[in-house]
């Protein structure tokens, strides 16, 4: 999963962001160990300090944590990834949500274009 | 000792009716990657040069650490120049011995494995490279010191995309914490997400200068569509 | 740090003379070998028709390319001391060199010894390879006997003043051309040529001071030279070549150095 950022938003929040999505998709396994902020900050063509910023914004959250000899890993608590994997889910939802009333769909419409284009991937 | 890796108070460079740089007071922390974003001719390769001292102020001062450029502040300072400064006669291992006799800090091994990653061998004359090439090898010297305060003149300058990737690998690979990196460029796009914070220099003067997500933040605007904004023709 | 300067200097030069050296004594000893009398050998085995005339004209040629050869050793010497002074410090290589955590004092030594090692290499080479052109024996005895005549004259100080002498001049010459470029890069624009016209200043009032020096004190009664006395004891000279000529070069050199430092240090202007 290749980072995507935009231009428009700060820089960290996008890096939580997706920093949380990797973990929800197991990318970054629970319990397992993080890479280097410096190694991440590579991969991302970020400044160092701004992927540490976002790691520690994660760390606050209970998300990651560390320990002071060993280094930072990814929480052990299958109940806080469901959390944000949930959280992430309703925000991704309200996202197309929005755009489908944009577009004048209502919620009739919405479902039945759904169930419609969820068949069609079943085939 | 402030907390400060380069200051300057007023300083001002006059070429006979043109400022250069006019009355800039600044103050960089240590650690942070810091970019001077300005269009041609505003003023940030004559302030590089000004820390440099390679110009003398008309006015004002700069300081390095503390220090007053000279001596000292060579030995902390890693420059790269917006022109080539190598003597084309020179071969690779040339260039590399001087830089290892001279500054103490050079890490000849990480120098040599960036210069064997683009295919550079020793015994390479720079003659033969092109502009580019030059411009790279160039660049691997001045990041493989492990300087306190990296300046950096236009580093991505001419070059294509992929060599800007390689350009910023290089600035990031080698990027220690605990340094600082000021870089000046007229094309933010590129290196906007490696930049904490953004001075935007406009006719020698400082207009602003602010950390690139407070920017985001307070704008909603990418570095770059503000600076197209502050300095639309 | 100097040592290193050095090396490096030495480096960037030895790649030009070491070949043309190696070129100016390779044709001289051609030139030895392909000689008139070899042609006027020639000439009496009545060679056929034509054959005489064309080897005549190549050892024309070859006289004519290690003359050029000699006058290229010279220029260069000449050119590459100045280029490596105002390319190395005031062009864009001076964006590496003055960025160097080195003294800025040391880079004008390190050239400075450089380029006086070179001129005395190229005279050295040039005068050793008109002997190897011409010479029929040996010049050894020749120049021992012109040194004992010398210090029979002069006493053994003498042996050592004179060369002293020549060489402090060619120290002070080359810092005076240094000044000149130093100065002429004070100038915004054209420093090329203002460092020509500061190069003729300087020279000039070179003179100028140094004329009004020795006739002010060849005029004052305390230092009336007796040439009688001279003429008695010739070592007397010494004493003569010391205040007259060491003395005020010795202080030159030091003004025109410091001039260059001073400029290097506050007044660089690197555009």
């Amino acid at each position: 999963m290749p980072w995507e950022l935009t231009p428009d938003r700060p820089i960290y929040i996008q890096l939580t962001e997706q920093i949380e999505l990797k973990i929800c998709a197991g990318i970054y396994p629970r319990g397992s160990k993080m890479p280097p902020v410096r190694e991440m900050a590579r991969e991302a063509s970020v400044n160092p300090n701004t992927m540490q910023r976002a790691l520690a914004g994660l760390e606050e959250s209970g998300l990651l944590f560390t320990i002071r000899t060993s280094g930072r890993f990814v929480t052990k608590d299958e109940k806080l990834v469901k959390q944000v994997k949930q959280r992430l889910a309703r925000e991704h939802a309200r996202k197309f949500l929005d755009r489908m009333h944009r577009l004048g769909f209502d919620y009739e419409e919405i479902l039945a274009a759904l169930s419609k284009l969820a068949k069609e991937n079943k085939k | 000792m402030s907390s400060a890796i380069l200051e300057c108070s007023n300083l001002t460079k006059t070429f006979g009716a043109v400022t250069a740089v006019d009355g800039v007071t600044l103050d960089i922390p240590c650690g942070s990657i810091v970019g001077l974003l300005g269009p041609n001719a505003s003023g940030k390769s004559t302030f590089l040069k000004l820390c440099n001292k390679l110009l003398s102020p008309t006015s004002g001062e700069v300081r390095i650490a503390g220090y007053k450029p000279g001596m000292e502040s060579k030995r902390l300072v890693s420059y790269l120049p917006e022109r080539s400064y190598l003597n084309d006669w020179m071969k690779v291992c040339d260039i590399i011995d001087l830089f290892a006799d001279f500054y103490p800090d050079f890490n000849k091994d990480k120098a040599g494995n960036m210069l064997q990653k683009l295919n550079i061998k020793r015994s390479d004359r720079l003659k033969t490279m092109s502009r580019g090439t030059k411009e790279k090898v160039q660049l691997i010297l001045v990041m493989s010191r492990e300087a306190q305060l990296y300046l950096l003149d236009e580093p991505i300058g001419g070059v294509d995309p992929a060599a800007r990737d390689f350009i910023l690998d290089v600035i990031l690979a080698n990027y220690d914490p605990a340094a600082t990196i000021v870089l000046s460029t007229h094309l933010i796009a590129d290196i906007e997400r490696i930049l904490e914070q953004v001075i935007f220099i406009k006719e020698g003067r400082i207009i602003l200068n602010k950390t690139v997500d407070k920017i985001r933040e307070e704008s909603g605007k990418s570095v770059d569509a503000l600076f197209r904004e502050v300095f639309r023709c | 740090m100097l040592t290193r300067l050095l090396k490096h200097e030495f480096r960037a030069t030895a790649r030009i003379f070491l070949p043309f050296y190696l070129v100016l004594i390779l044709f001289a000893l051609i030139n030895r070998f392909l000689s008139f009398e070899m042609l006027s050998r020639l000439e009496s085995m009545a060679p056929p028709f034509g054959i005489a005339g064309a080897v005549g004209s190549l050892v024309l040629l070859l006289r004519l390319i290690y003359f050029i050869l000699v006058a290229g050793v010279l220029v260069a010497t000449l050119l590459v001391m100045i280029q490596r002074f105002n390319k190395n410090l005031f062009g864009d290589e001076g964006y590496l060199m003055l960025t160097l955590p080195v003294p800025l004092w040391q880079h004008i030594v390190s050239k400075l010894i450089t380029a006086t090692v070179w001129v005395i290499a190229s005279g050295l080479v040039t005068t050793g390879s008109i002997l190897l052109l011409s010479a029929k024996a040996a010049p050894w005895p020749r120049v021992w006997e012109t040194l004992f005549a010398f210090r029979d004259i002069f006493g053994s100080a003498g042996l050592f003043l004179f060369p002293g002498a020549a060489l402090l001049t060619l120290v002070s010459s080359i810092l005076m051309i240094y000044a000149a470029i130093a100065l002429g890069h004070l100038s915004p624009r054209y420093r090329l040529l203002a460092s020509l016209a500061w190069y003729a200043v300087l020279s000039f009032a070179l003179k100028a001071l140094l004329l009004g020096i020795s006739m002010a004190l060849f005029l004052s009664q305390t230092w009336s030279i007796d040439f009688a006395d001279i003429a008695a004891d010739p070592t007397r000279i010494n004493l003569i070549i010391a205040w007259f000529w060491l003395l005020p070069t010795a202080i030159l050199s030091g003004c025109f150095f410091f001039i260059t430092n001073h400029i290097l240090n506050r007044r660089l202007n690197l555009e």
